[in-house]
């Protein structure tokens, strides 16, 4: 691949050459998918990728898996020289830990899915079987392989919210907050007019406003308006009424410390993950918990 | 300085239009523009004497510049600009059609991703609202506005304007119509945040609010940014009323002419329901 690329974009054009690149593994892969069921190195070894559900692959989803597999594929081709360059400055490291942070991610992300289903798999709804695996594959059966997807855990109060409630809710999370979000410009004023010691007491006082008017919306209403617009509450677990305004703003203060340092929210986002009922830190120190009160629509 | 990463508009089509111009922008960029740019030589200020003399010559000659603009000839033909500086002289240049060239290059691998970033998160959902067609034309306006309001400023300038910077402000412009209030997820620089869903209005009127504010000696042609911008909102303005002007007077004028049956009235406080003739809610 690498061979015919060299060829078609002179020498020092390598981003256009990376995309060349980029593209012709997003071809190989889709179109061996589309074709053959599988690409060579698969027919090789007799396994096939199979779509879930139907007995052909449709070419979005082929297209969808090339380019899933495509970026882990530039990134092991770029890893050597990208690493080699680390050292060299600010910008080099950057790259250098990005293309190792794909890399990695594309094995982990095959090593421990149920089912060996990688990012690929999931993006396009596909399984990679053996040749002669049955023609169609069920999601029964591929959830079987995984374990079964897990019920939401009941409470006395209701059901945990869904992850895709609780990242409505932080859309909504401003919406009826007007003076958070012009005291943020007001932010983003200072920066733009280089006054960066103003920008930073603004961004702290814009801190400890969010969250006094988190805690203070938590402890009377039961959650922001974000909350609300997802159908979701933040309740006490004991007594299933809205939190005190201690417990919200110790709460509120613990969510602060997680989004004040990006590093750490990976953090948080796995600790939320694997807990059953969705409860992360900031819940475990205020006694809350979130719950769906949609009642299942 | 807050970056935009997506909005929450909904999306009914693919966003063609969008694509095949991030397409177009990153092939020239890539493929057309010298290779040397896309080694970053530019963007860190290394680049050899050949490399910038080469890159010179490729922006006055494929860029728009304002004191050709301004009389629609080639200096090589004897029009003379008021601060020639040192910007090489391209013969026999189709200066009218520089125009359009320069807003599909970019001086720098940062110019093109800050430029494609906010053309994907604002320039779809205005493909969305105004149609392909519509947002082809403001696109292109914009980018012609943007580059004569740089002009009409500078008209004795001989640096040359590149960038898709006027044209991709004519889709915020258009925005700012469109959807003040639509959400934003956005990553803000100052705070340390993981990022941040704003109103539209949040994001896009500091940002015109700052081009005054850019320093002159800064080789920013923010007087493009705010022509592009009101070009956009004034283009966005005239599609959306044109459009329900006339949609508004053929539903009334099919909603004469249709016959209304009783038996189609479903609930008391539903307008009756005839063929052709979309439900007001």
């Amino acid at each position: 691949m690498y061979f015919v690329v060299d060829r078609l974009v002179p020498e020092p054009r390598l981003i256009a050459r990376l995309l060349l690149t980029a593209v012709a593994v997003v071809a190989y892969e889709a179109l061996f998918c589309l074709y053959t069921r599988a690409t060579p190195g698969k027919l090789a070894t007799s396994l096939r990728v199979a779509p879930i559900d139907r007995y052909e692959i449709d070419p979005g989803a082929a297209i969808r898996r090339g380019i899933a597999v495509a970026y882990p594929t530039v990134a092991v081709l770029t890893l050597p020289a990208a690493v080699g360059s680390m050292s060299s400055s600010i910008g080099s490291l950057v790259v250098g830990g990005f293309a190792v942070a794909v890399v990695a991610g594309a094995f982990l992300s095959v090593a421990t899915a149920p089912a060996r289903r990688g990012l690929p798999d999931r993006v396009a709804d596909t399984i990679v079987v053996p040749y002669e695996a049955p023609q169609v594959i069920s999601r029964d059966s591929v959830d079987g392989l995984a374990g079964g997807t897990a019920a939401p855990f009941l409470t006395a109060w209701g059901p945990v919210a869904s992850r895709e409630a609780r990242r409505q809710g932080r859309a909504g999370r401003l919406d009826d907050s007007p003076a958070l979000v012009v005291l943020l410009v007001a932010v983003l004023f200072a920066w733009t007019l280089d006054r960066p010691a103003v920008a930073i007491a603004l961004a702290c006082l814009w801190a400890a406003a969010l969250v006094i008017d988190e805690a203070r919306k938590i402890a009377r209403d039961g959650g922001t308006a974000g909350h609300r617009a997802a159908g979701e509450a933040v309740l006490d677990e004991a007594t299933g009424e809205p939190p005190t305004f201690g417990a919200a703003l110790a709460r509120s203060a613990v969510l602060a410390v997680f989004w004040l340092f990006p590093p750490l929210v990976p953090v948080l986002v796995i600790w939320i993950r694997l807990s059953p009922k969705r409860r992360g830190p900031h819940d475990l120190v205020a006694g809350t918990i979130v719950i769906d009160t949609t009642g299942g629509r | 300085m807050a970056i935009p990463v997506r909005d929450d508009s909904p999306r009914r089509e693919v966003p063609w239009v969008v694509l095949t111009l991030i397409a177009v922008n990153v092939f020239v960029f890539l493929f057309l523009q010298p290779p040397a740019l896309q080694r970053g030589g530019a963007d860190t200020g290394h680049l050899t004497e050949e490399e910038s003399r080469e890159l010179a010559e490729h922006f006055s000659g494929w860029g728009a510049v304002p004191c050709e603009i301004k009389v629609m000839e080639s200096r090589a033909e004897g029009a003379r600009c008021t601060s020639d500086g040192d910007h090489p002289i391209i013969d026999r240049k189709p200066v009218p059609f520089t125009l359009l060239t320069s807003m599909f290059l970019h001086g720098g691998i940062l110019h093109l991703t800050v430029n494609m970033l906010f053309l994907w998160v604002f320039g779809a959902a205005v493909e969305g609202r105004l149609g392909p067609g519509g947002f082809a034309v403001l696109y292109l306006l914009g980018g012609v506005a943007g580059t004569l309001t740089y002009v009409a400023v500078n008209p004795g300038s001989a640096a040359p304007v590149v960038g898709a910077s006027g044209a991709v402000s004519a889709a915020m412009g258009a925005y700012l119509w469109i959807g003040p209030r639509r959400r934003i997820l956005s990553i803000v620089a100052p705070l340390p945040l993981a990022g941040l869903v704003l109103p539209a209005w949040a994001l896009i009127g500091p940002y015109a609010v700052s081009q005054f504010l850019t320093p002159d000696d800064a080789t920013i042609a923010w007087q493009a940014h705010v022509g592009g911008l009101v070009a956009g909102f004034v283009l966005a303005v005239l599609f959306t009323l044109g459009g329900s002007v006339a949609a508004r007077r053929r539903r009334r004028r099919e909603a004469a002419d249709a016959r209304i049956d009783p038996a189609s009235w479903t609930l008391p406080d539903r307008p009756p329901v005839t063929s052709g003739v979309r439900p007001q809610m």
